[in-house]
């Protein structure tokens, strides 16, 4: 009935860097593939290792994962191990053909990326002109197609104010619908990142969506950037906070198969790579994500120190408090902390 | 009070109404109803449905009636 501490229940794989855009905001700067990129075969033989550790979905990425002309190669073998899969896309590449291989993949999700209401807003971040109509365009073929359907929204200043409309075109279309802050990691400048007052505009206007529409009309949730115990909104991530699950319940692996807790984590956090090692030998290392498994309430760092749901929390989002601030396990975007100091914002 | 003066005026941001804010506002209800709900999956069901949410949102799907709640 209880399921062990240490399980890598979710795989995020970075098929390729590869990508077809070059969005202001990518956290991975991805463009160019890496340098010697995992085989299909390599994939298929990290898919059997996660089964063999009890993995129960993988979410494949990019770059733009649909780039790899072995995708669909790479998602048989998951599902053939019973593993759930879901994408998360930029949308550009997904045509009719595309649509048949996934409905016989039959996804848990795709998720594809619109960062603003307005088509200009959407392309300046996206940097690729006809992006917008073209995404909403393969929304509709998915749905369709009956492929549940996620729009992925980064929020930053550029597309803040257009959130409510962006709500307005996604109600109704069977889409679930997550928000989530841009981070300044790779290109993501940080003159674009939300001020805290903003931060917490988005989690109520999260918060008060899901009062105002069932979960009929507009699913919606804010992602893990979304927290943490605040005491006055409902929760905009849905379900409770329990600490940065990275090396916990969660796996990321590179294109160039270099492993991470998660794959928004950066380069200094590797370790290990699946060419050198087995996954069990890398997750069962004794110092595998020592960040959390190892966490002591002494970690903490800046406003985090000395705070009642530190031990629990861990400082929250690892890749947020360090693409903030630098340091780990001291998120400053934290819903608690900005109550707290509500009359200074 | 004066928190949810301030709450009201950061709602204005995006054009939240008062009466909107006010309802996304924490209740004891709800947490009562997320304590049960949780206490109750976590002892029963598999506990990876807490977790993947963050990638692409796929398990508010199993959720959708619980959601409200929430």
């Amino acid at each position: 009935m209880f399921l062990k501490k240490y399980e890598p229940r979710i795989g995020l794989y970075e098929i390729t860097l590869r990508c077809n855009m070059r969005c202001i905001h990518c956290g991975s700067s991805a463009g160019k593939n890496r340098i010697n990129e995992l085989t299909t075969e390599e994939w298929n033989n990290v898919t059997k290792q996660l089964a063999y550790l009890n993995c129960k979905e993988i979410t494949i990425l990019g770059g733009e994962p649909f780039l790899r002309k072995d995708w669909y190669e790479i998602s048989k073998e998951i599902n053939k191990y019973g593993i759930k899969i879901t994408y998360i896309t930029n949308g550009l590449l997904i045509d009719n053909k595309t649509i048949e291989k996934l409905k016989k993949i039959n996804p848990k999700a795709v998720a594809i990326s619109i960062d603003g209401a307005k088509k200009e807003t959407h392309e300046k971040i996206r940097r690729v002109k006809g992006s917008y109509n073209k995404c909403f365009e393969v929304i509709s073929n998915l749905q369709k197609a009956g492929i549940n359907t996620t729009v992925v929204t980064s929020i930053n200043k550029l597309n803040f104010q257009e959130i409510p409309a962006l709500r307005n075109l996604l109600i109704n279309k069977g889409i679930v619908w997550q928000l989530q802050i841009a981070i300044p990691l790779g290109r993501f400048k940080k003159e674009l990142l939300l001020t805290k007052k903003e931060f917490y505009a988005a989690a109520l206007f999260i918060a008060s969506t899901r009062t105002k529409y069932s979960t009929k009309e507009l699913p919606i949730i804010g992602s893990h950037c979304f927290g943490y115990y605040s005491k006055k909104l409902r929760n905009a991530m849905v379900f409770p906070w329990h600490g940065c699950q990275a090396g916990i319940s969660t796996i990321g692996i590179q294109s160039n198969g270099e492993i991470k807790g998660c794959l928004s984590l950066p380069s200094e956090l590797t370790e290990g790579n699946i060419r050198k090692n087995s996954i069990a030998e890398i997750w069962t290392g004794p110092n595998f994500c020592s960040y959390n498994r190892n966490f002591k309430q002494s970690d903490l760092t800046n406003n985090c120190v000395d705070c009642k749901f530190g031990k629990k929390c861990r400082g929250g989002c690892m890749s947020v408090s360090l693409g903030i601030t630098g340091k780990s396990n001291g998120d400053p975007y934290c819903l608690n902390l900005i109550e707290n100091s509500f009359s200074k914002i | 009070m004066k928190k949810e003066k301030q709450l009201y005026k950061i709602g204005k941001t995006l054009g939240i109404s008062e009466t909107e804010v006010k309802a996304a506002l924490l209740k004891n209800r709800n947490i009562i109803a997320v304590g049960i709900i949780i206490g109750v999956a976590t002892l029963f069901l598999n506990r990876s449905w807490f977790e993947p949410l963050h990638y692409t949102a796929a398990s508010i799907r199993d959720f959708g009636f619980l959601v409200r709640f929430f």
